[in-house]
């Protein structure tokens, strides 16, 4: 599942989470200065040199990425398509590669191609990127960023709660799911109208039990003492070592020089 | 902190004349309830569904009516303390409310966030709540689970960790709303142990809801029974169960062995005051009474042939053929056969073959390992193991809610493969636990009909199909109610309707008793046997050996996957070292059976009319 959080003591698991979320945000800024591939793909390859020192599961990353491959093939082809020639710089990228109809029509643009291939680096690298950062920093850690936000505990708590209730509400869905089915519905035939009509069953005694669940939970926030002081205490506590400020020193330098060499003309296309 | 409190000899807790009416409430749930408790004990609060145990249990923390609003009337103080007059949230470190479902009151992803989240809100120092956090989880046996991911617990585990996190903020009264009473008997032995814990160790005063009066009888100090709103009787625990007539008139099961000695009792051959409480109470008064005779042999099957309608019939009444056959599973002829398998000796069609099933969820999980089954037509059979042990995956292969990952299951002879879970649900009905799991219709009528729409019926025949259903399962006279208008045994029997209506023979029943009291659970065998005179073939997953005992004919005992036992009740409940090893709790009778079984009391006896007849005979015996 997205944003959960697998326990390990890697480098990047100890960082604190404020390194964290800075050193992203300077990725994120740096991903975008670049329109060559090439420079796309060296950045790719630091990210996914940062999520092996995490000791993150391939599979897991697969997981993520697998669904993805249609999206990225169809990116590929419509900016090959849709970028013309002179949209580049370059003089390699405005070579035209061919014309998929008789008479000069419909170029594909070996920019656009290559285009497309940046593209799909940026999207490999933000969902590998973002996937190291909520798969090694605990829900706790983000929390606490929001505290010192100051985003108010309620917030929190409901960011908490709603994702604590995510593996009950699909047990729940699972099982109302079997318990119609059972019984004769067709839930997974029909067109889009019936299949729309075929979730009444499911989603009815869903909405049921969800209020039935959430005075329950109310009553059982109560029993804990919800609400009984405004100086709530939270076990974890952000610390900066000096770690951290190496590696906010070490993304400083590396997103100024990556600005200075982009308006310089690197990794144009 | 607690024993300092106690020792003042202030009061714990104090019940002025309490009335309490829920807003739009017609009339008052509680009424006219005065009770206390001055010294710390462990009190079990019984009584039928509906008598206000939950709302009384909510009263002492403040909950009612500082949340239900309403109107309440007299006075409650817990540790000196008016519920009226200080917020939930501070009486919460004086009175801790464990409610009744787990999954709602579990807030982190990890047991330690959870546990930390009470302390956390009264705004403790973290060093101070780290110790709390050891020592709750200490306390109901977690300890060790502190990193494990909340999603992962087991019933019971979630359980105890509820309790842990109320324990957490280090009340003096612990209220526990049936804390058992969603789970299997590990889970449920797994409470208990934490309890009797909790006492031995910490001056606590515990109030537990539960229905179960075996769970208690040895332990609690004292019982308040609540009917209607009101404290109908308060007293030990022996003074109520060992009284049965009186047990049942406040609509509660008493303990299997109080039914034996109190039949006794009536037969003239004990004084009242000797009705036993517990197993070894029941063992020592039987071999008292006997003065050294033993149970002559033979009589169980005596018994069992005289009356074949009193005792589940070993076969199929359509097999006459072979009922010579297989009426030799008494406890006499079970010792040298090893687990009989009545179902593959009659004549019966084929109703459920399995063979080689195997089921994976995943790479790592094998929930089911090698199965083979055979349930012939009319049989009454009933699934047992504890939770996890694969029953429930097993029977969602039987109407293709699952797909073997080997093996095969064939449904009166069609392979299951080629069907669809539409298809088969006219040959297999699957009642699931939670009705409120599938009701979505306005009235009852539309509820039951629903399976029809995909049948091709026309509405007149869909209409009297649903009639006749309804008929069988007596809710006519609700038909044009709204489902939630009903109680939850009616809205049972709703679900049980909407599986009949598409006439399968084979039904799957998935824990029908569970969570409902004495005459709920009662109410709902007689369907089940009503259904299985009706030519039914049943399949029934439950955790309540007494029930096994008293309704099955068949007993399939499952633990890590496999089939561990398969035979009558009798046989299965003999094989203790089976059901220990698969967790199971035979009936206080199969246990009072293993104490007596040097005087010649067979491991098969299983009932308490069968113990009783079995005692009677042996004192008729000369000496």
């Amino acid at each position: 599942m997205f944003l959960e959080y697998i326990p390990g003591q890697s480098i990047i698991h100890r960082l604190d989470v404020r390194t964290k979320v800075v050193a992203f945000i300077c990725l994120m800024v740096v991903l975008f200065l670049f329109r060559s591939p090439a420079y796309n793909a060296a950045i790719v390859l630091v990210v996914a040199g940062i999520a092996a020192a995490a000791r993150l599961p391939a599979r897991r990353l697969w997981g993520v990425l697998g669904p993805l491959v249609p999206v990225f093939v169809i990116i590929m082809v419509i900016t090959g398509y849709t970028y013309p020639a002179s949209t580049f710089t370059t003089e390699a990228a405005r070579r035209v590669l061919f014309y998929s109809w008789p008479g000069r029509h419909l170029p594909v643009s070996a920019g656009g191609i290559l285009y497309g291939l940046t593209l799909l680096l940026r999207i490999l690298t933000m969902v590998v990127a973002s996937s190291v950062l909520t798969l090694t920093t605990p829900l706790d850690d983000f929390l606490q960023l929001l505290r010192a936000m100051r985003v108010p505990y309620e917030m929190s708590f409901i960011i908490t709660t709603g994702i604590r209730f995510v593996p009950t509400m699909e047990k729940k869905a699972a099982m109302v799911l079997d318990a119609q089915r059972a019984r004769g519905a067709m839930v997974e035939t029909g067109g889009m109208i019936q299949r729309i009509r075929a979730y009444v069953p499911v989603m009815v005694p869903m909405i049921v039990d969800s209020i039935r669940m959430s005075e329950n939970l109310a009553c059982a926030m109560l029993n804990r003492g919800y609400g009984a002081t405004r100086n709530w205490t939270t076990l974890r506590k952000m610390a900066m070592r000096p770690r951290d400020y190496l590696v906010l020193a070490a993304c400083a330098a590396l997103t100024v020089a990556a600005v200075a060499a982009a308006r310089r003309g690197y990794g144009a296309l | 902190m607690a024993e300092a409190s106690v020792a003042h000899g202030r009061s714990i807790v104090e019940v002025e004349s309490l009335s309490y009416r829920y807003p739009k409430g017609k009339a008052p749930t509680l009424k006219g309830i005065t009770y206390g408790i001055d010294a710390p004990r462990f009190v079990a609060i019984m009584g039928p569904t509906g008598a206000g145990k939950t709302t009384f249990a909510m009263t002492l923390n403040g909950l009612v009516p500082q949340f239900f609003e309403g109107d309440m009337w007299g006075r409650v103080l817990v540790m000196g303390m008016d519920t009226q007059k200080f917020r939930i949230q501070t009486l919460v470190s004086r009175v801790g409310l464990v409610m009744q479902d787990p999954e709602t009151q579990i807030f982190g992803i990890t047991v330690r966030e959870d546990v930390a989240f009470g302390p956390g809100n009264m705004g403790l120092p973290p060093a101070e709540i780290e110790g709390r956090i050891a020592e709750s989880l200490r306390a109901v046996r977690l300890a060790g689970y502190e990193g494990r991911f909340t999603s992962e617990l087991s019933g019971g585990e979630k359980q105890r960790l509820a309790i842990a996190g109320v324990l957490a903020m280090r009340p003096d009264v612990l209220v526990l709303d049936e804390p058992t009473s969603e789970l299997d008997p590990l889970g449920r032995n797994e409470i208990y142990a934490a309890v009797d814990r909790l006492r031995r160790e910490r001056h606590l005063t515990i109030l537990a809801v539960e229905h179960s009066s075996e769970d208690i009888a040895d332990r609690a100090d004292e019982v308040v029974v609540v009917n209607q709103g009101e404290v109908v009787w308060r007293g030990r625990p022996r003074d109520l169960f060992c009284n049965v007539p009186l047990t049942m008139s406040f609509g509660i099961r008493p303990p299997q062995v109080c039914e034996f000695g109190w039949r006794l009792y009536e037969l003239g051959l004990i004084s009242q005051h000797d009705v036993p409480l517990t197993v070894s109470e029941a063992a020592d008064l039987v071999r008292r009474i006997l003065k050294g005779r033993a149970i002559p042999r033979g009589v169980l099957r005596t018994l069992r042939e005289a009356a074949p309608d009193d005792f589940p019939p070993v076969t199929p009444p359509s097999c006459q053929a072979t009922l010579h056959g297989t009426s030799g599973s008494d406890a006499s002829s079970q010792t040298q056969g090893g687990p009989g398998r009545p179902g593959t000796t009659t004549c019966a069609p084929v109703a459920i073959k399995v063979e080689g099933l195997e089921h994976s969820y995943g790479p790592t999980t094998q929930a089911l390992r090698g199965i083979d089954l055979e349930i012939r037509r009319g049989e009454f059979v009933a699934l047992v193991g504890q939770n996890g042990a694969g029953k429930t995956t097993l029977v969602k292969h039987f109407n293709n809610l699952l797909k073997p990952t080997r093996g095969r299951v064939e449904i009166d002879g069609i392979d299951t493969r080629g069907e669809t879970i539409g298809s088969l649900s006219r040959r297999v009905g699957y009642v699931f636990q939670n009705p409120d799991h599938q009701i979505f219709c306005s009235t009852v009528e539309e509820e039951v009909g629903y399976g029809l729409r995909n049948l091709g019926l026309t509405p007149e025949a869909a209409r009297e199909r649903v009639r006749e259903v309804l008929r069988f399962v007596g809710l006519e006279a609700v038909a044009d109610r709204h489902p939630f208008t009903l109680g939850k045994g009616e809205r049972q029997r709703v679900a049980v309707a909407s599986v009949l209506v598409m006439k399968p023979n084979i039904l799957v029943i998935d824990e029908p008793t569970t969570g409902q009291d004495w005459t709920g659970a009662e109410q709902m065998m007689r369907l089940v046997r009503d259904l299985h005179r009706a030519g039914h073939t049943i399949i029934m997953i439950t955790h309540d050996m007494r029930i096994v005992a008293e309704y099955a004919q068949r007993v399939i005992v499952m633990h890590k996957g496999k089939v561990v036992a398969d035979g009558t009740p009798a046989e299965v409940f003999s094989q203790r070292e089976v059901l220990r090893s698969a967790y199971l709790a035979p009936p206080q009778i199969s246990l009072l059976a293993d104490e007596l079984a040097e005087i010649g009391m067979p491991a098969g006896v299983t009932t308490v009319d069968e113990a009783v007849a079995l005692v009677a005979a042996a004192l008729e015996k000369a000496p």
